[in-house]
This record gives C-alpha cells, structure tokens and sequence, in this order.
C-alpha cells in the first residue's frame, strides 16, 4: 500500500514535469523520457510486472521490442524521405 | 508479342524497360529452376516409392543437418542474387537523372491533368518526344491515384498533399497505355488515358501552341494574389517584414520553432498553404493561409515562378 | 460414455458448450456460411469480367463486390479457418489435455466471431462498402459515402475473436501438455498454432487501433490520415501492412501445419527435418513482421525503407522454402498411398510453391514497380491464400473429418474433388500471372478488349472450381447421415487424436495417454 502511494506522488510529480517541460519548451525528446517514466512506472508497480516470473518478464520485453520495430522501420521511412 | 492475336508480352516502349524485363528474366530462371526441382523430386518419390512397389526403404531419414544446412545457405545466396539485381534496377527506375525535364501531372478522380513546361495543357494524353529523359512531377488533388505506364514498366502513386514523381525516356514512337493503379473510387477502371511518343521536332511544334508559360502564369498570380505587398523590397527595405524570395530554392533555412529545412517544391507547397506550421526564423506568422484558395495547378505555378527566381527551372530536389 | 456429439443434443446445450470440439463445430459451420457468401461474390466478379465492358453489374456494384469479398474472405473465412475449427478440436486432443486452458473464453471467442461477422454482414446488406478491404487513406476516410464505420466496428470486433483464441492457445500448448508431450514431442500442427497465435496476439491490436483511427477521422475529422487535414496517407499504409502482411502468415502457417501432419502418415514414415520445420515455424512468426513495407516500393515510401523491406522479405522467404524441402524428402523412401487428404496436400505444395516463388518477384524491387497493384498480385496471393490455405484446409477436414464426425465420407468422390479444384484453381489463376504482366490494373470493372480472351479462360477455370467446392460441401453433409462408421483410427495414424474413439468423448482422455515419439510411421504392431 505504501509502496502505491509513493508511485502514486510519483506519478504526480511527472506529471507536474510534463507542464514544466512545455511551459520552458524542453523539447519533444524531454517529455518522452518523462512519458517513458511515468508507462515504466504504471508497468513495473500497478500492474506488477516487478514481482512476476521471468517468462513474464520476458514476454513484456519482447512486446516492447516489437513496438520499436513498427516504430522503428515506419520513422526510417520517414527520416530518409525527409532526406535526414 | 502476340499468339493468335492475343498479346502475351508487353512491348518496351521506354529505354528502361529491357532492364526491368532483364531482371524479371532473371528471377524468373531462378525460380523455374526451383519449381522444377520441387517439381521433379516430389514426382519421382511419388512413383519410385508408391504404396506396394518393390524398393529399398530402409532407414527413411529423418534429417540430415548438412544437406539442410546447405539448402538454407543456397537459398540466401539466390535471394541476394535477385536482391541485387532488383535493387539496382530500382535505384534507376526511381532516381530521376537531373538533366531531364519536367512535365507536371494532377490526378483527381477521375482524371489526369497534365500540364507541359510550355504551358500547354491536356487530360488524359500525354505527349512525350522520343529519346528525351521526362521527369513526371505528380500529386494528387483527391484520394490516391497511381500513374502506370505498362509499357514503360513503371509506375508510382500519385499521392494527396505530396509530389512524388516518376521518369520516363521514350524509345518508341506511337501510342502506348496510361491507367491509374490504385484503387480511387467509382471510376478506376475507367481512369486511363494514352502516353503519345512523337519525334523531338513534333513534340515543340506541339508544345508551342501554348498562351503561357506555368512561370508566366505564376508570376501573374503572385500579383493578383498581391504576394509582392508582403515578399518585396522597396527602396532597399522589407516591406511588411517577410523574407525575400528570391534565391531560396533550394537552399536551406532556419525555422523560428528550431532547426532548419531545405527548400524544395513540397516546402514550398507547404509555406503557401500552411505558413504557420513552419514559420521562417526571425520572422512573425503574419502570412495568411491559402489553403482552399488555390488549386493544385495554381500551386504548380507559383511554385514554377519562385524556383524561376532562383534561376532554377526544373524540381532537381532543390540540388542546384 | 456417449461421445461429445451425443452427449446432450438440446440446442441449448450447444449454444452454451464449454466443449473445445462442440466450439470448433459451431466455428466451422459459421465460417461454411461465410465462404459462401464470399464465394458468391466472387462468382458474380468472374461474371463481370469474363467480358471486357463492365456490363453485367454498375461500377459501384463491382467495387462493393470485391470489397465484400476480401473483407468476408480474409476475416471471416481464412483468418479463423484452420486456428477456430481444426486447431480448436484438435489442440487439447493432439497434446493430451482434456480442454483448452479457457473454455469459457474460447465460446466468448465464437460468440464475438459471431456478431462481429454479423455486423460487417449488415454493412453489406444497407449498402456495402466500396473501399477494397485494404480501406486505404484518405478514400476510406473522407471521399467515400459507403458504410465504412460499420464494417470497420465489425471487423474490429472479430479481430477480439482472434484475440483470444490466440491467447487460449499459448497459454494452452504452455501449461497443458500431457505429462510426456515435451516441447520436441509436440505435433507440427501445434507448433504452427503456437506461432500463428503469437502473430495474431501482436498484430491483431494493432489493426484494431488502425480501424479507430480511421473512425476517428471519418467521424471527427481528427486529421490522421488525409493530407487536407494535416495527416498522413501513406501512415495508414504502414500500420495496415503491419497487421497485414503478419495476417499473411496468420492465413497460411497453420495450413503448413496441416501439411505436415498429412504427409509423413500417407508417406508412412516419420516427417524429414522436424526441428527445421517447428522452427522455421517460429522463424516465420517473428521475420514475417519485418517486411510489410514491399508492400509499398511505389507508394512513396524513401528509397532506403524500400531497399531494406526487399531485401528482408527475400529473407522471410528462406523459412517457407525450408518447409517444400522438408516435406519434399518426406516422401523418400516413404510407402505412399494415395488417398484424398494426401491428393490435397499434394496439391497444396505445388500451389504452395508456386505461389511463394512468384511472391519472390514482388519482393524484388524493379520488378514489383512493374507488377504491383496489377493482376499478377492477385494471382499470387491466392495461390498462397486459396491454392495454399485453402487445399491444407480442406485437405486438413478430409483427414479429420472422420475423428470429428466418426463417419466416412466417400473416397472416390473426395478423389474426384481434390483433382477438380486443383484444376479449376489453376485454370483461374494461372491465366491472371499473364494478364498481371502485360499490366491490367486490379480492382478494374471494365479493361481493354486485349486481355479479354485470358479473362475467359480465367472465368472458366472458376466455374470448375466451384464444382470442386460444392461436391466436398454436398458428401459431407451426406456422411453425417449415410457415412459408415470410421473407427477410432482409420489411417492408421500415429498422434494422440488418433488414440481415442471417433467421435471422441467429451473430456477426451480417461486417463493420462502416453506419449510417443511424433510422427512414428510404420505403426508398430500394425505393417
Ligand atoms: C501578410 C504578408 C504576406 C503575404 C501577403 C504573403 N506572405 Fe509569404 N511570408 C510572409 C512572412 C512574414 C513569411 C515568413 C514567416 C513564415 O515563414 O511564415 C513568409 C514566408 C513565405 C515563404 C517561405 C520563405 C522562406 O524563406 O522559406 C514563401 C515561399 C512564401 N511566403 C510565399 C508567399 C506567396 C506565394 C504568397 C502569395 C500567394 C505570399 N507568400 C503572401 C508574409 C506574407
Ligand atoms: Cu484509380
Ligand atoms: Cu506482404
């Protein structure tokens, strides 16, 4: 319970930092690293990824993985059409 | 070619083609090898060793790393063969040579609009000279539509709110197919025109018969549309705070929001229709919108007129 | 101790079955039902075009057509055909459990099936839908007035079905294997179910998301996708070819499956390569979400994206071409018989192949700038879809069909139906590999007198293979009442299926079954 609470201020505190970030314009890449933060947060303790076997572990790591590939390939394409 | 007046090969119409067709050959040799092998071990088990023939069956294998091994190695080895083959063809097929010259092309459903550097305008024909290198500057004012010349071996799709472009360099006279590819609605299928190859003489001759030029016609808009109150020194000073258009094609400029772009046609496109979105460093959004106020051929031709201004009159990717 | 079919016959007793077999029969009837409506479709097309003008239907009337047929065929016909019917009756059978993991999810998943295909029927009856099933941007979204949302709802809602029986079968081939059924032991079929389900757990949302998104824009004008509101079109290519080009994969892995199950038990003797081919099962799964972009080499995709999605695709070719091999020297030194379902799995590997191979000229750049969005894809693709998924899957009902019904159908006639549509298939198809060629667009109404004669022949070669879907149709149905009994065992087959009485009980196994080695041809005891 306690350790939920502190993820909770957490949270909280992110969050405060995302309207941070955009009042002083820290940039896209600032409020992802925050968003990233705050998913990682939800995952490793409301959704108890922290306490559960390796295989699930791995499982989440691998869906991950997979998300950074359709991510990945589709801002390739528009990296190199931007000519980058 | 033809058998018994049915066609079964598509002519070359384009210096291209026998490349494509070349690589096509290729694949396909390496392909009918395989099928062929597939083809003729599957035969030859199911009649060697069918349900009650007199044969050695002893000691079926059930694997054999080294031949599998080998297979899995041959069939990477023939696949970067076509790879490669493929690849290169395409970087020719897509890499427009920067001598060509430009036709520009809209598509809409369910049409094609095309316009010469002359000015001369027609729908659904499209008039080339022989043994001339064409870049095909395309965009769509609708859904997408794809440009493809079957005998040409080529094609791409015509996109909304983006020019993409292809290029041609005709090596046969007469009249050859235009259809679009990408599914557009009601009349697809009736979306298709001819691509009409004529000698270099004919073609000027043709084009010639033409009122004005696309940067004629854009420099006429750009004073109706009162562009030069904002984009024109006067006496040595900015009028109403906007940059000079003079020499940015192609050159590269710093955004007010933070890093920079290059200055090509879709850029262009864009600062016209949208200024806001990327608004030039050191200078306020006052620019209005034009979006709604200008087709896509007005577009072509303001765009036409600033690169004139520059000095440079064909789209080469603002490389210069 | 009646068996799962008699057990109770109150139709309540069916609509509430937690039965693994009762929910592959109700699967298998329903999508009976929607292969023929897209079948009909596809019939009334062959009409349109066995002459060049469009005369027989409107433009508009055709478009809706094609649309309702890759819709119906693609979700509501190949994507559960062989996981939903043979895979749902045959996991727990073939890994000696008594059910699958959820039972109850798995009839959520028929009920969702169901309605999903329900209402992406009831887009059709209020008046279709005219985008194609691949529903590209801005089309889908801004310019057409047909009934997009509905069939999208519909689909979205069938792709939950296939959710959750992905799910069900992971958790299934992990936790309830007998005892002795060591990952090495698992019959191919399961290994090609494992990996379809994996696909279907990761691409499935994706597609999903892609359908809201284009609600989103048709509905709210949310500028995702159309240009004129500031999105992009050719991001709807990306995450559709995402979930599609996987789907792909989805549609024709378990029909290698099936394959792989038929061969070494009409061969008589054990399978050539198993672990190539279990892994290249895998191989498929994870490679094939690595090349959707050869979809898009003329769509305005950079240079660079089309240069490494070609040469990855000719890489997620190497894994199928492992397969014909392995299947290929599973005949050597066999014993082969050759009785309906093996006649269908013949079949499959030769469309099979050829249809993988000419999916090598799509991958290869020059040539698919050529090729793509004409008749040669068509042709390809139902060479994998229906030359492939379609002959393992009827391939796949003739070998069980006797386990599922305990009846036997009448060999001479399947004989006859295997050979029929083989040609019929090819007649179709084969004509289309030309046509492509030469550069007739697909999705044309109308086209130029040229092509008319190949069009004919394609529209004949349809009408054998009609014949050919309606006679297994016609003897089936005849076995249930006339059929003779099949026995428990009547190829003589080696797996745990074939170890219990036909049909089989309700919780398949009385006691734990023991485990042998897979594939052990000749039978023991029996040649
Ligand atoms: C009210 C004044 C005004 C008018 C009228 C105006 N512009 Fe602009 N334009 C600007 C300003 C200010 C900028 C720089 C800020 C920005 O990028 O929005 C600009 C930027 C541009 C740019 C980008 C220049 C660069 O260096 O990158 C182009 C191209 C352009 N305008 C074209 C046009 C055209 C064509 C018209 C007529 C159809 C037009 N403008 C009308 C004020 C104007
Ligand atoms: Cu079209
Ligand atoms: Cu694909």
């Amino acid at each position: 319970m306690k350790t939920h609470l502190l993820v909770w201020l957490s949270l909280m505190l992110l969050l405060g930092l995302t309207v941070v970030a955009w009042q002083y314009h820290l940039g896209f890449l600032m409020a992802l690293a925050i968003a990233v933060t705050k998913a990682a947060l939800v995952i490793a303790f409301f959704m108890h990824l922290r306490k559960e076997s390796p295989l699930t572990k791995f499982v989440a790591g691998a869906v991950l993985f997979w998300l950074l590939i359709l991510f990945g390939f589709t801002l390739a394409d528009y990296f190199s059409r931007l000519g980058f | 070619m033809k058998i018994g007046g049915v066609p079964l090969f598509p002519q070359q119409a384009d210096t291209g083609a026998a490349g494509v067709d070349m690589v096509a050959l290729v694949v396909c040799a390496i392909c009918g090898l395989l099928a062929l092998g597939v083809l003729v071990a599957v035969v030859y088990f199911l009649i060697r060793y069918r349900a009650g023939s007199d044969v050695n069956r002893d000691n079926p294998p059930e694997g054999h790393l080294p031949l599998e091994l080998s297979w899995v190695g041959g069939a990477v080895v023939l696949s970067l063969v076509m790879f490669i083959f493929g690849a290169r063809a395409y970087y020719d097929l897509r890499v427009a040579p920067t001598d060509s010259f430009e036709i520009e092309v809209v598509g809409r459903q369910w049409m094609w609009k095309i316009r010469h550097p002359s000015g001369r305008r027609e729908i659904n024909t499209l008039h080339v000279p022989l043994g001339t290198k064409i870049k095909l500057k395309m965009i769509s004012r609708d859904v997408i539509h794809s440009f493809y010349l079957p005998e040409f071996r080529t094609k791409h799709d015509v996109l909304p709110g983006r020019y993409t472009d292809l290029w041609i360099e005709p090596k046969k006279l007469g009249r050859f197919t235009l259809a679009c590819s990408e599914y557009c609605g009601t009349d697809h299928s009736r979306m298709k025109g001819e691509v009409v190859v004529v000698t270099p003489e004919e073609y000027e001759s043709w084009q010639a018969l033409s009122p004005l030029t696309s940067v004629q016609r854009g420099e006429r808009l750009y004073l109706k549309m009162a562009c030069d109150s904002c984009h024109e020194y006067q006496d040595g000073q900015v009028v109403s705070g906007a940059p000079l258009l003079d020499g940015i094609y192609g050159s590269t400029v710093g955004l007010e929001a933070g890093g920079s772009t290059k200055v090509d046609d879709d850029y262009l496109r864009r600062s016209i229709l949208r200024p806001k979105a990327q608004v030039v460093a050191g200078f306020q959004p006052i620019m209005p919108t034009y979006e709604g106020r200008l087709s896509e051929e007005e577009l072509l031709d303001l765009i036409a007129y600033i690169r004139s201004r520059s000095g440079s009159t064909v789209d080469d990717g603002g490389k210069k | 101790m009646k068996d799962y079919l008699y057990e109770d016959v109150s139709l309540k007793s069916w609509l509430l079955t937690t039965d693994h077999k009762r929910i592959g029969i109700l699967f298998l009837l329903t999508i009976t039902f929607f292969f023929i409506i897209g079948g009909v479709a596809a019939t009334l097309m062959r009409m349109e075009l066995a002459t060049a003008p469009g005369d027989l239907v409107s433009a508009d009337v055709y478009n809706r057509l094609f649309t309702l047929h890759g819709t119906v065929m693609v979700w509501l016909f190949l994507i559960p055909s062989i996981p939903a019917t043979l895979g749902n009756f045959l996991l727990p059978l073939m890994i000696g459990a008594k059910d699958l993991a959820f039972p109850r999810l798995n009839l959520l998943s028929w009920y969702v099936f169901l309605f999903g295909g329900l209402l992406t029927l009831w887009s059709i009856i209020i008046g279709g839908v005219d985008t194609g099933w691949t529903f590209y941007t801005p089309y889908s979204t801004t310019y057409t007035n047909s009934h997009v949302i509905m069939m999208a709802a519909g689909i979205f809602i069938v792709g939950f079905s296939s959710i959750f029986s992905g799910l069900n079968f992971i958790v299934t081939v992990h936790s309830l294997r007998a005892p002795e059924m060591t990952w090495t032991r698992l019959p191919l079929f399961v290994w090609t179910l494992y990996a379809t389900s994996l696909i279907m757990v990761l691409a499935t949302p994706i597609l999903s998301v892609t359908l809201v998104l284009i609600a989103a824009e048709r509905l709210f004008g949310v500028g995702i996708f159309d240009p004129a509101l500031g999105g992009d079109p050719l991001l709807f290519q990306h995450l559709f070819w995402f979930y599609s080009h996987p789907a792909v994969y989805i549609m024709i892995l378990p029909g290698m499956g099936v394959i792989s199950e038929i061969l070494p038990c009409f061969a008589r003797r054990p399978i050539f390569g198993y672990k190539f081919i279990a892994g290249s099962s895998l191989a498929i799964a994870v490679f094939g979400f690595l090349v959707w972009g050869h979809h898009m080499f003329a769509a305005g995709q950079s240079l660079y994206a089309g240069l490494v999605f070609s040469f990855l695709s000719f890489l997620v070719a190497v894994p199928s071409g492992i397969k014909v091999f392995s299947w290929t020297a599973t005949l050597y030194k066999g014993s082969i018989r050759f009785d309906t379902p093996m006649l269908y799995a013949l079949g499959f590997m030769g469309l099979f192949t050829i249809g993988g191979l000419t999916g090598l000229f799509l991958a290869t750049l020059a040539v698919d700038v050529h090729l793509t969005d004409t008749f040669f894809v068509v042709a390809h693709f139902h060479f994998i879809m229906v030359g492939g998924m379609l002959m393992a899957y009827l391939g796949g009902l003739h070998f069980w069909w006797p386990k599922m019904t305990g009846k036997l159908y009448p060999e001479t006639l399947g004989r006859i139906s295997a050979v029929l549509i083989f040609l019929g298939f090819n007649g179709t198809f084969l004509p289309q590999f030309i046509l492509g060629y030469l550069g007739m667009p697909r999705r044309y109404y109308a086209y130029p007198e040229q092509f008319e004669f190949l069009n004919v022949i394609s529209s004949a070669g349809a009408v054998l293979l009609a014949l050919g879907y309606a006679l297994p149709l016609a003897y089936f149905t005849w076995s249930l009442i006339k059929g003779r009994p099949a026995g428990a065992d009547p190829w003589n087959a080696a797996g745990l299926e074939w170890k219990v009485s036909s049909p089989p009980p309700h919780h398949n196994f009385e006691t734990i079954p023991v485990v042998e080695q897979p594939y052990r041809y000749p039978r023991p005891g029996h040649e």
